[in-house]
């Protein structure tokens, strides 16, 4: 998993107006209070789909209001189109963004909401109804845009949000969670336009913490983690890394000191701790194999069991993985001397990075 | 992609100005903006026309202390309230406001629109009542009806910018204190104002209330009102100005440099 163009540059010394395209962080925290949101992210995104991806309270939030110009950084610099965002209307007139909150003007039609917006970036309001109606009916509101959008479905709130933030054609697309509560009817329109974009050249960067988001729209993640972008790359390579990264099998039943004993010979099994009297957790390089061992062991032996479930067979487990790894990398190498965030690949955190030692833990 | 180029700053006020009032119209305040109104006038004008006055300097005088009551002590704090307490509040509370503040509007050019737009609805509302309490109160008495209209557009103008004075403190207190705008703004006006209207000697040249009642020509009332200094009309009209464009100023910076709330989820 390569990082896309991890930044340690130099600040963008000269802003152009007419630059193009471009999401540029350099060494960007955010502090509220002692509470760090944002924690020393360098990153360069050229045009094309970005998926921002991370739990809940990762960032993510915060770092898309960065770019937006909503928040200013307390550390470093964050550049769209080499201008810094807050306060800037240059800047701000090529993005669009998506707020994540189902708030709108509920006492407004769609076409009132969607115009007024367009007459905010600069239309005339005749231009700006046109464009406005034809934003509505390009996310499949045409003929809905007259009513309130308080009577909205969440879905239809949803486009509506969505056409808002295209319709001056931003060069930088900011979409917070845009697929959330959406049907898969909005879903497939939301999809089109947002690739309509990137492929007309604009940047389009969308949070989530749902992967299958991601893979249904672009290949570029960025994970986030803790304030921090703890891995850059394909969305592929998320994959991978989540089949490969230990998973923990827990089994609750009569005799699992045995039933541990006869598992931990089986392929991919990593190591085994027992969390109750009555629990065994494997850790497994495997989970589908161990699954289906378990099984049979269970039945060769006669064990008694009550229950078998994964508890991190998700993103989550992922983010800390990767986070814990960082973490004890940092200090060892250069990422670490200049206080970076350690981005997986540059940690060297390799897909298939040796594992730890297969032994019974207590 | 085409992005438009940098709207000027007269249109995005203009923009945000109309939008703000398209919220009003569609709103619940300007309907309790003329519910309040209505029973003002229709007040004044019953009040007027029940009275027994012995002549006509009698009437005017019942018409002015109307006007007063009505105007100067009710509704020039309430409509302004109405209309600028909650132009960056709501926006904040309600999570809109990171519609307008990714737009290519700068923010003093979108607190500029929320106050015109704020006083392009209180300031006709106050002056329209007041000319219809005129005329609803000398309608009977043609020659009165054209006699009294300078001081009844004397009032206006006061009652007029004493709106606008109020209307830049609520919107002040409407971005400084988002969670309590109203009530912030309410004390301000009630004790800072009302209150201070009324206490004797100098101190009460604090109350623009005070202030727009001598540039209105109202005589001084309250508790030693003798000792209370005049403001001539010139000073007053200068005075109101002046705080106004204070508050509205501070209001500019507060809306430029506050994240409000974007710092939480």
């Amino acid at each position: 998993m390569s990082a896309a163009t991890p930044s340690h540059a130099q600040p963008a010394a000269a802003s152009r107006e007419d630059e193009a395209p471009s999401i540029r962080a350099v060494r960007l925290s955010k502090w509220y209070g002692r509470v760090t949101a944002l924690q020393d992210v360098s990153l360069h995104l050229a045009p094309g789909i970005w998926g921002l991806l991370g739990p809940n309270g990762s960032g993510k939030t915060t770092f898309l209001r960065l770019v937006a110009g909503q928040l200013r950084p307390s550390l470093g610099e964050v550049r769209v189109c080499g201008l810094a965002p807050f306060g800037d209307v240059r800047a701000l007139r090529r993005i669009g963004l998506c707020p994540e909150a189902d708030a709108m003007y509920d006492d407004l039609s769609a076409l009132e909401f969607v115009a007024s917006m367009a007459e905010l970036s600069g239309y005339s309001r005749g231009a700006a109804k046109e464009r406005a109606e034809a934003a509505l009916d390009a996310f499949g509101l045409k003929k809905e845009m007259e009513r309130k959008v308080g009577g909205y479905s969440r879905g239809m709130r949803q486009r509506a949000k969505l056409a808002q933030s295209v319709v001056h054609e931003p060069d930088v697309l900011l979409l917070d969670e845009p697929l959330t509560g959406t049907d898969p009817t909005s879903r497939a329109v939301i999809l089109e336009q947002l690739a309509k974009r990137a492929s007309a050249g604009a940047v389009v960067l969308f949070s989530t913490h749902v992967l299958h988001e991601v893979e249904a729209l672009t290949e570029q993640v960025l994970l986030i983690a803790r304030g921090q972008v703890v891995a850059q790359g394909h969305v592929h390579e998320i994959r991978d890394l989540l089949d490969e990264h230990p998973h923990h099998v827990r089994v609750v039943c009569d005799r699992p000191r045995e039933l541990a004993a006869v598992v931990l010979d089986e392929p991919g099994v990593l190591g085994v701790r027992f969390p109750a009297p009555d629990a065994v957790e494997f850790e497994t390089r495997d989970p589908d194999r161990t699954y289906a061992a378990i099984a049979k062991k269970a039945v060769e032996g006669r064990f008694r069991l009550q229950s078998l479930t994964s508890p991190d067979a998700t993103l989550e487990a992922l983010f800390h993985y990767l986070v814990e790894r960082s973490g004890r990398m940092a200090g060892t190498g250069s990422d670490a001397a200049v206080g970076s965030a350690a981005p997986y690949s540059a940690a060297g955190l390799a897909p298939g990075a040796s594992p730890a030692p297969k032994a019974p833990s207590r | 992609m085409s992005a438009p180029p940098v709207p000027s700053a007269a249109h995005t006020v203009a923009a945000v100005t109309r939008l703000q009032l398209l919220r009003f119209a569609r709103g619940k305040k300007l309907r309790l903006a003329l519910v309040a109104l209505t029973l003002v006038v229709a007040g004044v004008v019953t009040a007027r026309h029940l009275g027994e006055h012995a002549d006509a300097a009698a009437v005017a005088e019942a018409v002015r202390s109307g006007l007063r009551l009505g105007f100067l002590g009710l509704l020039v704090y309430l409509l302004p309230f109405l209309f600028a307490s909650g132009v960056i509040a709501e926006e904040v509370e309600g999570r809109t406001l990171s519609f307008l503040v990714a737009r290519p509007v700068s923010r003093a050019a979108l607190a500029t629109g929320k106050y015109l737009a704020a006083i392009a609805l209180a300031v006709p509302l106050l002056v329209g009542g007041i000319l219809l309490v005129h005329l609803g109160c000398f309608v009977t008495t043609p020659e009165a009806l054209v006699a009294e209209l300078p001081e009844t557009l004397r009032i206006a103008g006061a009652v007029a910018l004493l709106a606008s004075c109020y209307a830049a403190i609520c919107m002040l207190w409407g971005a400084v204190a988002v969670e309590a705008a109203g009530i912030v703004a309410t004390l301000h006006l009630a004790i800072l104002e009302f209150g201070l209207s009324l206490v004797p000697g100098p101190i009460r040249l604090l109350s623009m209330n005070y202030v727009a009642s001598q540039l209105a020509g109202f005589e001084r009332t309250g508790m030693f009102a003798d000792i209370t200094p005049d403001v001539p009309p010139l000073a007053a009209g200068l005075t109101l100005g002046a705080v106004t464009l204070f508050f509205f100023g501070l209001g500019l910076v507060t809306v430029a440099t506050s994240e409000f709330r974007f710092s939480k989820a």
